[in-house]
C-alpha cells in the first residue's frame, strides 16, 4: 500500500523528520482547538458569560488558523523538495536520452520518452508532494489524539482504537480489490477513448467506403455500452472509499452515542464528552485523506516507477575507446557480428525495412568484412535481409550481440563510441528536420558555418529553388508544425549538412532515395555522387542503379553476407547478386 | 498518441476561426439535456454534506442534552439518537450513490458529445487530412471530451453543490435569526464566491502562460527527442540539455507561482472560516446562552455542525480556477459546427429509458460483491446493410470508363495545381500516372473521386458527373491510399469496411485473391486477430494487400491507387502489382506511382508535370517515341544481367 521506493530518495529521511515535527505540531493544534472549544461550550452550557470565554475563543481561533499555517509551511517546504527531486530525475533522464549510448529512444520510443520527461516528471512531483505528508499524517496524528481521548474518556478511546485496525483492514482488503477494478476500468475507458480516436483517424477510409455516416450510431452505441460497463465497475471500485467513510462516520456516531448514554447515567461530564466528540472526526481524518489520495496518486507512483526504470535500464556501458580520425589508410573490420532486435511493444519503424514479423528474429548473423580508406560500400538485399540493421550497427546506433570490431587501429565490441560518431554522418530515408529555421537545420552539424559556405552547400544540393520559394527564405521555420517539405527536399538538407562539415569522413546512407519519385531520385543521385568522393561510404539500398557507383558490395540475405566483392567480381561470379538482380528485374517472387 | 502537445498549437490555429464569441454548444446545453439526472446528482451531492453537518449538529445536541441527565433517561433523547444514526449511515451511502449517478450523467453526456463531434468531423472528413496534416489533431479533439468530463466532475459539480449548500445553511440560520444569516452569507460568501472568482480571474493569464510554455516545451522536447541522434552525433547534446533545463525552469516558475497562490488562498480562506466559526460560537452563545437549560444545549449543536462545512467550501477556489485550464477544450469544441439533434439520427427517448433507478440501493447491495463486470468489448461492425450511407445500386457494371475533360483546379492561392487536364480512360483500362511530388497527381485523384470539385471542366464516371453521385460514389470507385489505414479492430472488421454484409466465405475468397489466405489461416485467431495486437503486426506489403481485399469486397468498377508501393522493395512491390492486376482484370485501374517498376503491364502511362499532362501513351509507344521515358526506364532498372 505504501510505496517503498519513496524511502530510497535522497534526503528523504530529513524531509520525513521535518514532516513528522510539523504533523505533531498539527496534532497539538487539533488538541488545543478541541480543548478550547469544548471548554468554552461547557462553560456557556453551565451558565457562564460569553465575555469570560474570550481567551478560550482566542486559543481556538489560533489553533484553527495555526493548523493551516503549518499546512502552508509544510506544502511550501515540500514543493521545493519535490521540485528538486523531480528536476534531478528529469536531468538524469534527459542525459540518458541524449547520450552516445543511444539505446533509450530506440528502446522506449520517442513518444514514451517525451511523455516521461514532461507529464511523467510532473506527476511524480505531484505525487511526492502529496503522498509524503499523507503517510506521515497517518503515522503521527491519530496517536496523540487517541492518547488525549483516553485521558478524556477511556471508553471512547477503546472504541476509536478498535475502529482503527478495522479501517486499515478494509482499506487493505478493499483497496487491493478496488485498485484492480479501478485499473480495469481505467483500461476499458482508455480502450473506448482509443477506439474513438482510432475511428476519427480512419474517418476518411470509412468515408471512401461509404460507411462514415452510419458509423456515428455505432460510436454512440459503443459509448453507451461502455457507460453501463464503467458504472458497473465503479460500483465496486468506489466501494472501498464508501466503506471507509462508513466506518469512520459510524465511529463518530458510536462515540457520541456511548458518550450520551454515560452522560445520562452521570458517569461523565460534558467537557470531556464534547472534547472527545470534537476529536473523533479528526482522528479518522488522516486515514481518510490517505485513502482518498491513494487513487489520485496512482498515476504519479506509476510515473515515478517507469522513469526510474528508464534511467536504471541503461545498465551495461561499453568502455569508450578513442577512434582515430578516419583517413585514406584507416581500416575497419567487422568479425562475426550478430544482432537481434529486442522484442518490444511499440514504436519501431512499422513499415519498411525491419518492421513486420521479423522483429524478434535474429537480424544479423556472422557478418564479417573489412574495408580500408575511402571506399564506397554498397549494401544490397531485400526487405528484412538486414541492410538497415547493419547500417545502424556501423553508425553506432545499436550494439552487436556478438562479434568484434576493429576500427582505425582500436578494437571494441560496439561502435557506440562518441569518437566514432563525431566522424560520421548518417542519412536515413527520412532525415529528421527540426522545428527550426531552414538555416539552423542545414547547419545543424556545423553551427558556425558562414554564409559563404552555406550558399555553396545550398547551390550544390539544389536547395536554391526551395529557398526562393519559402516566404522568409532561409529563416522560414520548417519541420513539425512548420512548413512541410517533400522527401526530396529533406534529403537535400541532409546532403547540405554533410557538405558543410567536410571533417566527417564517414557517410552512412540508409535507402535515401527509394521513396522518391524517379526523376527526383535521378537528380539527387547526380548531386550525391560527388559528395561521396574522399569518404568512407556505406550505402544500404535495394535500388540497383547505385551499385555501379560502389567500390565494394555486400549482398545480404536473411541476415548473413551471402556474397561480397566488387561489382565486376560479383557479376562475373554469377552468384547471389546476379540472382537478385534477375529476380528484381523480372519482377516475380520466384 | 505521438506528440499531443506539439499539436495543441496546430489545433488552436487550425480549428475553424469563427469569431471571438462562439455560442457555447458543448457545455451549457448539457445542463438541460438529461436534466433529471443532473438534478439527482446535485441533490445527492448536497445531501452528502447535509448529512455530514447534521451528524455533528445532532451529536452536539445529543451529548449536551444527555449531560442534563433528563428525567426520562434515554427515552428523552431517542430522536437525536436516531438522527445521529441516520446521518452517520446516510453520509457515506449517499456519497457513494452520488458518485455513481454523477459519473453516469457525465458518461451519458460523453456518449452524446462523441456522436456530435463525430458527426461534425464526418462532414469534412476528406478535406480534414489536408487542412490538419495529421491525425494527431483528431486525437487532440477527442481528448477534449475527456477534459469536459473533468470540467463537470471536478469543477461544475463541486461548485454548484457549494452554492446550494451555502443557500441551505443561510436559510437554516435565517429561521432563527435573519441578521445572523445575512452576516454569515457575507462571511461564507467570501469563501464561496469572492475567493474563487478572484482566483479565476487573477490566474487566468498565469495559467495561459503556463500552458503556452508547457506546449512549447512539449513540442520542443518531442521534436528534439526524435532528433536526439542528430544532437548526439553532432556533439551538441549539452547545448540542448542546457536549453531544456532553462525552458523547464521557466515553465515551473509559473506553475509554482500558482501553487503558492493556492496555499496563500487556503490560508486566507481558513482565516475567514475561522472568523465564521467564532461568529457561530458568539451568536449561539448570545442566542441560546444565559437562558439556562435546556436552551443552552443548542450551542454545541450549532458550533459543531459548522465544521463539516469547511471541507465543502475550501476546495472551491481551486475548482473554479481550473476553468481556465479547460477553456481551450471548450473553445475548440465550440468552434466546431453545431449539429442539430435531428442530424444525429437519434431518438432521444430511447436513451433516456435507462434511469438512475438502476442505482437503487438494493440493487447496489445485491451486486456489491463478486460480480465481475463483463469486460467491455469494442462492438463489432454489425452486419447491417443499412449501415451503408446509401443504397447499393443493383446495376453497377464490372468496369466503367473515367473521363476527365479540360479540368483546372487550384487551392485558392492563385496557382493552378491542374491546368486544363484531359484524360479519357476506357472501361477496363489500366493506367499508371506518374509525376514529381507537387505535380498535381494526388489532386487529380481527389477530383476523380469527387472529394474536390474542379474549377473548370468536368470529371465523369460511366458518363455521369462524379459530383452527382454524392455518397453513392463509393459504389463506383474504390481507393487504396498510400498508407492504408487499418483500424485497431479485428481483421474481419477491417475487411468488412469494404462491404458490411460480407460473409466469411466472401472474405476468405477476397483474401485468397490478394494472396493473404495462407498467412491469415496460420494466425491462431484467424479473422479474429486484432490488427495491431501486441507482437502481431502486418508488414507494409501485407497492409496494402488488406486494403486491396477491402476494395475487392466492395465490388467497385473503378479502382484508384495512390502510390501504394512506396517503401516496398522491388520484389514485394512487383508481387503486389501482380495481385492487383489479377484481381482487377475486368476493372478500370488508375494507379499513381512514383517509379517505373512493372510499367510494361499497364495499358497506358501518363506523366503529369506542373499540372499538365506531358506524356500519354502505351509503354511500348513511349519507349519508342520518348527519350525521357527510355532513360528513366533504364535508370529504374539499374542493372541488367
Amino acid at each position: 500500500m505504501i510505496d517503498r521506493s519513496l524511502f530510497t530518495l535522497p534526503k528523504v529521511g530529513m524531509v520525513m523528520g521535518i514532516l513528522l515535527v510539523l504533523a505533531l505540531a498539527e496534532a497539538a493544534c487539533v488538541l488545543g482547538e478541541a480543548y478550547a472549544l469544548a471548554r468554552a461550550i461547557t462553560n456557556l452550557w453551565e451558565g457562564g458569560v460569553l465575555a469570560d470565554q474570550a481567551v478560550l475563543v482566542a486559543v481556538f481561533a489560533a489553533c484553527f488558523i495555526g493548523k493551516q499555517v503549518l499546512v502552508y509551511g509544510r506544502d511550501t517546504f515540500l514543493a521545493r523538495f519535490s521540485r528538486q527531486r523531480a528536476s534531478e530525475l528529469r536531468d538524469e533522464l534527459l542525459k540518458r536520452v541524449f547520450s552516445a549510448q543511444r539505446g533509450v529512444v530506440a528502446e522506449h520510443g520517442s513518444a514514451a520518452v517525451t511523455q516521461a520527461a514532461l507529464d511523467g516528471i510532473e506527476q511524480a512531483e505531484t505525487y511526492l508532494g502529496l503522498i509524503l505528508p499523507k503517510i506521515i499524517g497517518v503515522v503521527a496524528i491519530p496517536l496523540p489524539i487517541l492518547i488525549a481521548v483516553f485521558i478524556y474518556d477511556w471508553v471512547s478511546g477503546i472504541i476509536l482504537l478498535v475502529f482503527f485496525p478495522v479501517i486499515i483492514f478494509f482499506m487493505i482488503v478493499l483497496g487491493r480489490q478496488a485498485s484492480a477494478r479501478a485499473a480495469a476500468q481505467y483500461e476499458s475507458y482508455n480502450a473506448l477513448s482509443n477506439h474513438f480516436i482510432d475511428t476519427l483517424r480512419g474517418i476518411d477510409t470509412l468515408k471512401v467506403f461509404g460507411r462514415a455516416k452510419s458509423f456515428g450510431a455505432r460510436i454512440f452505441q459503443s459509448s453507451e455500452d461502455f457507460r453501463y460497463a464503467t458504472v458497473e465497475t465503479l460500483k465496486t471500485a468506489t466501494l472501498s472509499g464508501a466503506v471507509l467513510d462508513l466506518v469512520a462516520t459510524l465511529g463518530v456516531a458510536g462515540v457520541s452515542l456511548m458518550l450520551g448514554f454515560r452522560l445520562i447515567d452521570g458517569i461523565m461530564t460534558l467537557f470531556p464528552a464534547l472534547a472527545t466528540l470534537v476529536l473523533s472526526p479528526e482522528y479518522f481524518k488522516p486515514i481518510r485523506e490517505f485513502a482518498g489520495d491513494f487513487h489520485a496518486s496512482l498515476d504519479g507512483k506509476n510515473a515515478l516507477k517507469s522513469i526510474t526504470a528508464i534511467i536504471a535500464n541503461d545498465a551495461k556501458e561499453i568502455a569508450p575507446v578513442d577512434v582515430e580520425p578516419w583517413d585514406e589508410s584507416s581500416k575497419l573490420r567487422l568479425d562475426n557480428i550478430a544482432y537481434s532486435y529486442p522484442v518490444l511493444e511499440s514504436d519501431k519503424p512499422a513499415a519498411g525495412e525491419d518492421g513486420g514479423a521479423t522483429l524478434s528474429r535474429r537480424a544479423l548473423e556472422d557478418v564479417s568484412f573489412r574495408v580500408q580508406g575511402y571506399t564506397k560500400v554498397g549494401i544490397v538485399g531485400l526487405s528484412g535481409s538486414g541492410k538497415s540493421t547493419l547500417a545502424n550497427l556501423i553508425g553506432g546506433f545499436a550494439r552487436p550481440d556478438e562479434g568484434t570490431i576493429g576500427v582505425a587501429g582500436t578494437r571494441t565490441a560496439s561502435l557506440q563510441q562518441p569518437s566514432w560518431q563525431r566522424q560520421l554522418l548518417y542519412i536515413p530515408q527520412n532525415p529528421y528536420l527540426f522545428h527550426a529555421s531552414l538555416r539552423d537545420n542545414i547547419r545543424f552539424y556545423s553551427p558556425d558555418a558562414d554564409d559563404e559556405a552555406m550558399a555553396e552547400a545550398i547551390s550544390v544540393t539544389g536547395l536554391d529553388d526551395l529557398v526562393k520559394q519559402l516566404p522568409d527564405g532561409l529563416d522560414t521555420v520548417i519541420g513539425e508544425g512548420g512548413r512541410g517539405l517533400s522527401g526530396g527536399q529533406a534529403q537535400r538538407i541532409a546532403l547540405a549538412r554533410a557538405l558543410l562539415d567536410p571533417s566527417r569522413k564517414v557517410l552512412i546512407f540508409d535507402e535515401p532515395t527509394a521513396h522518391l519519385d524517379i526523376e527526383t531520385e535521378l537528380e539527387l543521385k547526380e548531386r550525391m555522387l560527388p559528395l561521396m568522393e574522399g569518404k568512407l561510404v556505406f550505402f544500404a539500398t535495394h535500388r540497383l542503379h547505385w551499385l555501379a557507383n560502389m567500390d565494394y558490395i555486400l549482398v545480404l540475405e536473411d541476415g548473413r553476407v551471402a556474397e561480397q566483392g566488387t561489382l565486376d567480381d560479383l557479376l562475373a561470379r554469377n552468384g547471389k547478386l546476379v540472382e537478385l538482380v534477375a529476380t528484381m528485374n523480372r519482377g516475380d517472387v520466384a | 498518441m505521438r506528440n499531443d502537445a506539439s499539436m495543441r498549437d496546430v489545433a488552436t490555429t487550425a480549428a475553424p476561426q469563427s469569431g471571438e464569441q462562439t455560442k457555447d454548444t458543448w457545455v451549457r446545453p448539457y445542463f438541460n439535456r438529461y436534466r433529471k439526472h443532473l438534478g439527482q446528482a446535485l441533490a445527492l451531492g448536497v445531501l452528502t454534506f447535509v448529512c455530514a453537518a447534521m451528524l455533528m449538529f445532532c451529536a452536539g445536541y445529543l451529548i449536551s442534552r444527555c449531560a442534563e441527565r433528563p428525567e426520562g433517561g434515554i427515552f428523552v433523547v431517542l430522536v437525536p439518537v436516531a438522527f445521529v444514526q441516520i446521518f452517520g449511515m446516510g453520509k457515506p451511502i449517499v456519497r457513494y450513490i452520488e458518485r455513481l449517478v454523477s459519473h453516469d450523467w457525465v458518461f451519458r453526456m460523453t456518449s452524446d458529445l462523441r456522436l456530435r463531434l463525430y458527426t461534425a468531423l464526418e462532414r469534412s472528413a476528406m478535406t480534414l487530412r489536408r487542412s490538419h496534416q495529421t491525425g494527431d489533431f483528431l486525437g487532440l479533439i477527442a481528448e477534449d471530451i475527456g477534459h469536459l468530463q473533468n470540467l463537470y466532475l471536478r469543477t461544475i459539480f463541486p461548485t454548484v453543490i457549494g452554492w446550494i449548500l451555502l443557500a441551505l445553511v443561510c436559510v437554516f440560520y435565517g429561521v432563527f435569526d435573519i441578521l445572523f444569516a445575512l452576516a454569515m452569507l457575507v462571511v461564507l460568501g467570501l469563501v464561496v464566491f469572492a475567493l474563487p472568482l478572484v482566483s479565476l480571474l487573477r490566474n487566468r493569464e498565469r495559467i495561459e502562460r503556463e500552458k503556452t510554455l508547457k506546449n512549447e516545451l512539449y513540442a520542443d522536447l518531442a521534436d528534439n527527442v526524435i532528433g536526439s541522434g542528430d544532437w548526439v552525433y553532432s556533439g551538441r547534446e549539452d547545448e540542448y540539455l542546457e536549453h531544456a533545463k532553462r525552458a523547464d525552469a521557466a515553465m515551473h516558475d509559473e506553475s509554482s507561482a500558482l501553487s503558492s497562490y493556492y496555499r496563500a488562498n487556503d490560508l486566507v480562506a481558513t482565516v475567514i472560516l475561522g472568523v465564521g466559526a467564532v461568529a457561530v460560537f458568539v451568536w449561539a452563545a448570545t442566542y441560546f446562552g444565559g437562558a439556562g437549560l435546556p436552551r443552552a444545549d443548542w450551542i454545541a449543536a450549532f458550533v459543531l455542525g459548522f465544521f463539516p462545512l469547511v471541507e465543502v467550501f475550501m476546495p472551491l477556489t481551486a475548482a473554479a480556477t481550473q476553468v481556465n485550464v479547460y477553456r481551450d477544450s471548450t473553445k475548440r469544441l465550440n468552434d466546431y459546427p453545431t449539429i442539430d439533434d435531428d442530424d444525429l439520427g437519434l431518438d432521444p427517448e430511447t436513451f433516456d429509458t435507462v434511469s438512475a433507478v438502476r442505482f437503487a440501493i438494493d440493487d447496489l447491495m445485491s451486486q456489491s460483491d463478486e460480480t465481475t463486470p463483463s469486460a467491455p468489448t469494442i462492438p463489432a461492425f454489425e452486419q447491417r446493410a443499412a449501415d451503408s450511407d446509401s443504397e447499393t445500386p443493383t446495376d453497377i457494371p464490372p468496369s466503367a470508363p473515367v473521363s476527365v475533360s479540360h479540368v483546372s483546379f487550384g487551392y485558392g492561392d492563385g496557382r493552378l495545381v491542374l491546368d486544363d487536364v484531359s484524360l479519357d480512360v476506357a472501361a477496363g483500362e489500366k493506367v499508371a500516372i506518374l509525376g514529381r511530388s507537387g505535380s498535381g497527381k494526388s489532386t487529380l485523384a481527389s477530383l476523380i473521386r469527387g472529394d474536390l470539385t474542379p474549377a473548370q471542366g468536368d470529371v465523369r464516371i460511366a458518363g455521369k458527373d462524379v459530383g452527382a453521385y454524392g455518397n453513392g460514389i463509393c459504389h463506383w470507385i474504390g481507393v487504396v491510399q498510400q498508407s492504408a489505414y487499418l483500424f485497431n479492430r479485428t481483421l474481419r472488421d477491417n475487411l468488412r469496411i469494404g462491404r458490411i454484409d460480407a460473409t466469411d466465405e466472401e472474405i476468405w475468397t477476397a483474401l485468397e485473391a490478394v494472396e493473404l489466405s495462407d498467412m491469415v489461416s496460420k494466425l491462431p485467431k484467424g479473422l479474429d486477430t486484432m490488427v495491431d495486437e501486441e507482437g502481431m503486426r502486418f508488414s507494409g506489403g501485407e497492409r496494402h494487400r488488406i486494403a486491396l481485399a477491402r476494395v475487392l469486397l466492395a465490388k467497385v468498377p473503378v479502382i484508384l491507387l495512390d502510390e501504394p508501393t512506396v517503401g516496398l522493395d522491388p520484389i514485394t512491390e512487383s508481387a503486389l502489382i501482380s495481385t492487383l492486376f489479377s484481381i482487377a482484370a475486368d476493372k478500370t485501374l488508375l494507379m499513381i506511382t512514383h517509379h517505373l517498376q512493372d510499367i510494361e503491364r499497364f495499358n497506358r502511362v501518363v506523366f503529369i508535370e506542373d499540372g499538365k499532362v506531358i506524356l500519354d501513351g502505351s509503354p511500348a509507344y513511349l519507349n519508342e517515341t520518348s527519350e525521357r521515358f527510355r532513360s528513366l526506364r533504364a535508370f529504374d532498372l539499374g542493372l541488367t544481367v
